[in-house]
């Protein structure tokens, strides 16, 4: 893995002279993907899943990855136009233009900063059970937002808000975490996930199973859209973040093949994986269990089963392997609304960069702050679906932006070419129309405010300050 | 053992101030080449993905590059012979192995590490990796 602290030399970046070396295969590939993907929404969101789905959720993980298939790709080629490494805001300015690449960003803050606010509830969750196996008891009342828990009074979500806070303190002074952490953050979350399985695929009773699809491929139970599809809009959330694989296109031997093939693996594993849990899941408990234990799905069957013991190894693992997910979320949120002010399309006050710890240190608490108090205050179901609608929009923008670019500029530098265009974006495309429409009508109405916010934003302030930026 | 490349890492602290002016002078007395080096921290376990950390190491490394200026310098009125490297990558990996490796440095300079206590036990001390993990002579200045 030493290839992956490679430096990068500022003459290059400026010049984009020297492309990076050429190091990663296709199991490295697929290590990266899979570290990315697996270990927060499985802990968090299965609850959810099997609520709306009953035990058809593992069809669901299937769409959701295909889904990231197809976009996944478009994602790779999108990235490998850049000679020079960027984010998908960055390429979106150079390929679209100011007020996509606004909305970009604007959709990316959104995804970083509520990602950040799911975990941290799913944490708490698994926080609240640890404290109680030491026989420490938070008030009910603080352990989660209000309406996440059918007939119970809560208010607001405590651990939640402090740990965003705590991680929010720690980036904010320079605080980061090198690729080694990282790693072992990953194979910790992978061991709790095969030990758990290995331990509690005895208890599974196929009874449970039936009915397998409850709600079918979609339908709407109590005001609620219930089904496979709505099921896969909201695990879709388990598989954000591989498309970390699509950025290393430049750092790839052989891009054309390895790429996809890292990408295809690294899904492939992961969706067998939550394929195997979601079963288990679904077969130990019947299926409206999950509905007490919406924010630490897990839980609810160790519950049954009684392993208490099982229970505070993997609370520990969520806990651990989620930290280090929320710190990397928020870690993002700030570089990106740092690059949009360094742009001109925010105030200056994110881009300011404390001299002390050299970070943007007032940018990392006003979103820090922000992020808390959404996870504090916002039931995770919301939090969720608004996080999904993002993500979804943004690979609508890039697998549109491929399509667009090969027309527009078919003789531009690509690192990397996706298979099958238009066939491939317009699949992407139109699975996550499919996974969007799954969602609650409330989600895109949040949206679009989120959106119209934006708008309002970009027309009062960043359309004049961008022209001084040029 | 005469020394022939000598590399300081700044950092804009006080103690790596003191290194550079030891180095300095060490290098001056010895003749020595003299590598300053500046690294932008980047832990790649930190980058999120789709490279949305890439504008901020960007500002900073040219933000340091101008830094360095007076540093180069200040050498330079002293007739010695000065490289400057603005790296971003791993301060610790940067220092100990990259550099030396790269432009054959036979010693390294570094002020101690002026981290707290909370970042001690997250990060680890800099100074006191490189002085485990070097392959070459290590100076920590006070």
């Amino acid at each position: 893995m030493s290839s992956l602290f490679r430096k990068k030399d500022i003459n290059r970046l400026t010049e984009n002279a020297s492309p990076l070396k050429r190091t990663l295969h296709t199991w490295d590939l697929t290590f990266l993907g899979i570290g990315a993907i697996i270990g927060t929404g499985i802990f968090v969101l299965t609850g959810k899943g099997a609520l709306t789905a009953g035990p058809a959720l593992s069809v669901s993980f299937l769409i959701a990855a295909i889904c990231c298939g197809f976009a996944g790709l478009c994602y790779a080629e999108f990235a490998s136009m850049a000679p020079v490494a960027g984010s998908a805001y960055t390429y979106s300015y150079i390929a679209f233009g100011e007020i996509i690449a606004f909305i970009m960003g604007w959709d990316l803050i959104l995804e970083y900063a509520l990602g950040a606010a799911t975990v941290s509830v799913g944490w708490s969750g698994y926080f609240v059970n640890l404290l109680d196996n030491m026989g420490i008891h938070i008030p009910t009342a603080l352990t989660t937002a209000a309406g996440t828990t059918p007939g119970v009074q809560t208010f607001f979500n405590l651990p939640a808000f402090v740990i965003v806070l705590i991680i929010t303190w720690i980036i904010s002074v320079g605080i980061t975490q090198t690729k080694r952490v990282n790693d072992t953050m990953v194979i910790i979350k992978l061991a709790v996930i095969v030990l758990f399985v290995v331990c509690t695929v005895w208890f599974i009773k196929p009874e449970n199973w039936h009915p397998f699809s409850p709600f079918g491929l979609y339908s709407h139970t109590d005001g609620v859209a219930t089904g496979i599809i709505p099921a896969a809009s909201i695990v879709f959330f388990s598989f954000i973040g591989f498309d970390s694989v699509s950025s290393s296109a430049e750092e790839t031997v052989n891009p054309s093949k390895t790429l996809p093939r890292g990408i295809l693996y690294s899904l492939l594993i992961s969706t067998v994986l939550y394929i195997i849990m979601t079963l288990i899941m679904t077969g130990v408990v019947k299926y409206t269990v999950f509905s007490k234990y919406l924010n630490a799905p897990i839980l609810a069957i160790l519950a049954k089963t009684g392993q208490t013991w099982l229970s505070v190894i993997v609370s520990l693992g969520a806990i651990l392997g989620m930290t280090t997910v929320i710190l990397v979320q928020l870690y993002g949120q700030s570089r990106i609304s740092y690059s949009m002010s360094r742009d001109g399309l925010f105030p200056e006050f994110f881009g300011h960069v404390d001299e002390k710890h050299q970070t943007p240190f007032k940018g990392t608490w006003f979103f820090g702050i922000i992020t808390a108090l959404a996870a504090g205050f916002i039931n995770l179901n919301i939090l969720s679906e608004l996080v999904n609608i993002g993500t979804l929009t943004a690979f609508i923008l890039v697998s549109a932006g491929i399509m667009i670019m090969r027309r527009t500029k078919p003789d531009l530098h690509r690192g990397f070419k996706a298979p099958w265009v238009p066939i491939t974006p317009i699949i992407a495309i139109a699975f996550c129309f499919v996974l969007i429409a799954g969602l609650n009508w409330e989600t895109w109405l949040r949206f679009l405010v989120w959106l119209a916010l934006g708008m309002v934003l970009y027309f009062g302030y960043g359309k004049r300050h961008a022209d001084t930026k040029f | 053992m005469i020394y022939k490349s000598i590399l300081v890492g700044l950092d804009g602290s006080d103690q790596a101030k003191r290194a550079f002016a030891t180095g300095l002078s060490l290098a001056k007395v010895l003749s020595a080449d003299l590598h300053i080096a500046w690294v932008v921290n980047r832990d790649r376990g930190m980058d999120a993905s789709f490279g949305v950390n890439e504008d901020f190491y960007h500002d900073m490394a040219e933000r340091v590059q101008q830094k360095m200026t007076p540093y180069i310098k200040k050498a330079q009125e002293e007739n010695v012979n000065v490289v400057d490297h603005t790296v971003v990558g791993n301060i610790k990996m940067v220092l100990t192995k990259d550099l030396p490796e790269e432009n054959d440095i036979d010693l390294i300079i570094v002020g101690k590490t002026g981290a707290n206590a909370v970042e001690k036990m997250l990060q680890g001390s800099h100074s006191g990796y490189i002085v485990s993990h070097s392959n070459c002579d290590v100076l920590v200045v006070e």
